[in-house]
């Protein structure tokens, strides 16, 4: 589509037509659960038992759908990731409160709120009739990437419009330049794929030929799109049927009522939580992805300025980075919902996700920064790349007011791989996100040390079954394992780096997209400190041909092997190819396929999860477990924790044992080292 | 390679626009209330994106208190070219 570019935002403001209703942000500063029996029959128009049922009962419908599609769903990214949301959201009288989100992806709920009022609204409410179901994609108008497709399937009740039910779900492709979509290399929305405004693809309950056609001409692997579609649809089905029997029982009022409940419940939490749990202030962040596609030394700088007022916050991105020319840029509405993801993991993890979490929180983005790009020059595909930087920045603008509440970031890029290729037969075969770095660690906490095998904060799906992933493309998972010295040290120790090893049976074509690999992204909180960086290698086969009747060579995982590897990614130093912090950068897209042939090997290291606290605090009985289950070796132990062990960690672990007064000895020393100069980089939060 | 600052490209701003007596009268609010003229010079005008879309607000950049808040653009800054055909 052609759309104008961005005019300049107040010159347009004073000539544009308003846009919807607003919705109510609460003068009515009481908060639900302290209004009398009376004030809540007026506010919700039903009473409060009710009102808590029929939330519920939306929850339950939410739930019921997801688990609809996930065992009826017939492509991976659907059925073993769970990469699709389902929501709820109210009438365009009420601005489309999204009241009820299912148990995915949080990044996909917090648009989808926007996403459903913008798709309806262009569309236009009096358009739309039972039996519709509407469908959108465009990043620039509903957040995240033109592969995650918006069903939605307005719900009316005696010829009302009460509410809609909604499918944010991923498809296998959407056409464009790389097969799966999944490359941060394309310059333009031509190159990203089929762009769909919002159009019906049911009327009356019957398919729209010309709307399937239209995906089905543009997208790769339709026969298997299709399907799934379907099970989207009947998903649907489920859900409107639901509701109704709900309504049939409550009445649309309490429908309505239950709606606003939810949005409020949560926007009290959210509103509770910033008035106590952050003191009035500025606080101001900052991060980094690695490069804008221009040059690689340029970065994309996220540069955040918080003032919190009583329960008011505002997020003001000015001075972040101009668009990216390649398509590793995110749109407004996934900033917004990076916001929410991080104000829910730092300071309101309890209450529903829901609209109601940003009533007393604004965003202010200036058009046109790699957070908020703008078409058709600010590609968007690899968006959540850009959302992490968002809520890492988040994290470090808010550090030292949470102390030692504070979060770290998770590993920080996904490193996504997408491989693509033939059976000897001539069938399509498609790896998306399944045999990269896509899964990681976390960083510590007050709690407890943090997970290692994990999503990432914007997520809540799954890593796909080694065995689903060897039986549907032709590839064997070679490794999967923890990364020694690689999690941030800490009282409570960062998640270790994982390391991935994906030996390719066949010749294809991989796309590798690696965005923190400069800096270790897990930075550690309250005097924790930083795990390792991101890295990514290729180890060549053969150019073509087939595996079947070949020897393996299994790539090892000691210090020498890395000399025979290709670097993809990673600050790398050229002579050993060994991750090294003050070595070369290698960019990811220094081509534009990565081609490890028949029997190469790709292999991933995440970064580190960052610690917590301060590691001369941690027990050193904690640290010998660390030492035997090789999260730590015998000198990261005494480095990093002043803790001495002796053994030998792999031939005897459960023999391991602590030289007390070493230990004693030690930690004497790196404290009083510590008084006599200041912390060094390790320990130190990254400054660009 | 290490990071060179120079080489950083420059972040882009969103402007506040100073407020004028006729965004208070367009937004609704009396310029000429006590309140709101001991504050005028603290006020300012701009786009946001919060719960239920785009809205232009008036706040006052020291107590954030806001002054107005009224809808904006569906897509806030991107603007479709459709949107300048005649439907009926």
């Amino acid at each position: 589509m052609v759309r104008t570019r961005p005019r300049h935002l107040l010159k347009a403001a004073a000539g544009s037509s308003a846009g919807p209703a607003s919705t109510d942000r609460s003068t009515e500063t009481l908060r639900a659960r302290d209004l009398s029996d009376a004030q809540f029959f007026d506010r919700y128009g039903t009473d409060r038992f009710t009102a808590a049922i029929v939330a519920n009962r939306m929850r339950f419908i939410v739930k019921h759908m997801s688990t609809v599609l996930l065992t009826t769903s017939f492509s991976m990214i659907l059925r073993e990731w769970y990469d699709f949301a389902v929501t709820i959201s109210g009438p365009p009288q009420m601005n489309y409160p999204m009241s009820t989100g299912s148990d995915s992806l949080s990044i996909f709920m917090f648009t989808m709120a926007d996403a459903v009022r913008n798709v309806v609204e262009e569309f236009g409410p009096e358009n739309i009739r039972p039996g519709d179901v509407l469908i959108a994609n465009d990043p620039y108008r509903i957040g995240q990437h033109v592969n995650d497709v918006c069903f939605i399937r307005p719900v009316f009740y005696r010829g009302e419009l009460v509410s809609f039910v909604t499918i944010r779900a991923h498809q296998l492709d959407m056409g464009g330049s790389v097969a799966g979509g999944f490359s941060g290399l394309k310059h333009n929305v031509y190159e990203t794929g089929l762009v769909i405004p919002p159009i019906l693809l049911y009327r009356d309950d019957r398919p729209q030929r010309s709307t399937f056609n239209l995906i089905f001409d543009n997208a790769r692997y339709s026969e298997l799109i299709l399907p799934d579609v379907k099970s989207l649809y009947q998903s649907l089905l489920l859900g409107e049927r639901l509701l109704m029997e709900a309504i049939d029982r409550y009445e649309a009022d309490a429908m309505r009522g239950a709606i606003r409940y939810s949005c409020d419940i949560a926007a009290d939490a959210m509103r509770d939580a910033i008035r106590t749990r952050i003191p009035d202030g500025v606080y101001e962040g900052k991060d980094a992805l690695d490069c804008d596609g221009t040059a690689d030394q340029r970065e994309c700088r996220v540069k955040v300025r918080i003032v919190k007022a009583g329960d008011r916050m505002e997020f003001d991105f000015s001075g972040t980075s101009p668009q990216a020319a390649i398509s590793i840029n995110c749109g407004p509405l996934d900033a917004k919902a990076a916001v929410g993801v991080a104000l829910k993991m730092a300071i309101e993890p309890h209450a529903a996700l829901t609209s109601g979490c940003f009533r007393t929180i604004d965003l202010v983005i200036p058009p046109g920064t790699f957070i908020s790009a703008t078409p058709p020059y600010g590609p968007i595909f690899m968006y959540w790349e850009a959302s992490f930087v968002i809520i890492s920045a988040i994290y470090r603008a808010l550090a030292p007011a949470l102390g030692e509440d504070a979060v770290g970031p998770d590993f920080g890029s996904m490193m996504v791989h997408n491989g693509s290729g033939r059976w000897p037969d001539g069938r399509p075969w498609l790896s998306v996100s399944t045999c990269g770095g896509e899964h990681g660690p976390w960083g510590a906490t007050k709690v407890a040390d943090g997970d290692s095998y994990t999503v990432n904060h914007t997520g809540n799906n799954l890593d796909p079954a080694t065995e689903a992933i060897e039986s549907s493309v032709p590839v064997v998972l070679l490794r999967k394992e923890y990364v020694t010295d690689s999690g941030g040290p800490g009282q409570h120790r960062g998640g270790a780096a994982v390391l991935r090893d994906a030996l390719w049976l066949a010749a294809a074509e991989h796309n590798v997209t690696s965005l923190h690999a400069k800096t270790p992204a897990g930075i550690g909180v309250h005097g924790g400190g930083s795990g390792t960086a991101q890295a990514c290698w290729m180890l060549p086969g053969e150019p073509a041909g087939n595996l079947a009747d070949r020897a393996v060579t299994i790539l090892g995982n000691a210090a020498d092997v890395y000399a025979q590897c290709e670097p993809v990614a990673g600050m790398i130093d050229p002579a050993t190819g060994q991750l090294d912090p003050s070595g070369r950068y290698y960019y990811f897209g220094s081509r534009p396929v990565w081609e490890p042939g028949c029997g190469g090997v790709l292999r991933f290291r995440t970064g580190g999860g960052g610690g917590w606290g301060d590691p001369l605090e941690r027990d050193p009985e904690r640290v010998l477990h660390d030492v035997r289950d090789e999260y730590v070796s015998l000198a990261g132990a005494w480095r990093d924790y002043g803790v001495a062990i002796i053994g030998d960690p792999v031939r005897h672990p459960e023999a391991l044992s602590i030289d007390h007064a070493a230990t004693t000895r030690r930690r004497a020393d790196l404290r009083a080292a510590r008084a006599a100069a200041p912390p060094g980089p390790e320990s130190q939060p990254w400054k660009p | 390679m290490q990071r060179q600052a120079q080489d950083l490209p420059d972040g882009i701003w969103q402007e506040r626009k100073a407020v004028t007596a006729a965004d208070l009268l367009a937004a609704g609010v009396d310029p000429a209330s006590p309140e709101i003229a001991r504050s005028f010079e603290q006020l300012e005008l701009y786009p946001v994106l919060s719960e239920g879309g785009w809205y232009l607000v008036i706040k006052n950049r020291i107590s954030l208190e806001e002054i107005a808040r009224r809808p904006w653009r569906l897509f806030g800054p991107v603007e479709l070219l459709s949107s300048s055909l005649v439907l009926d």
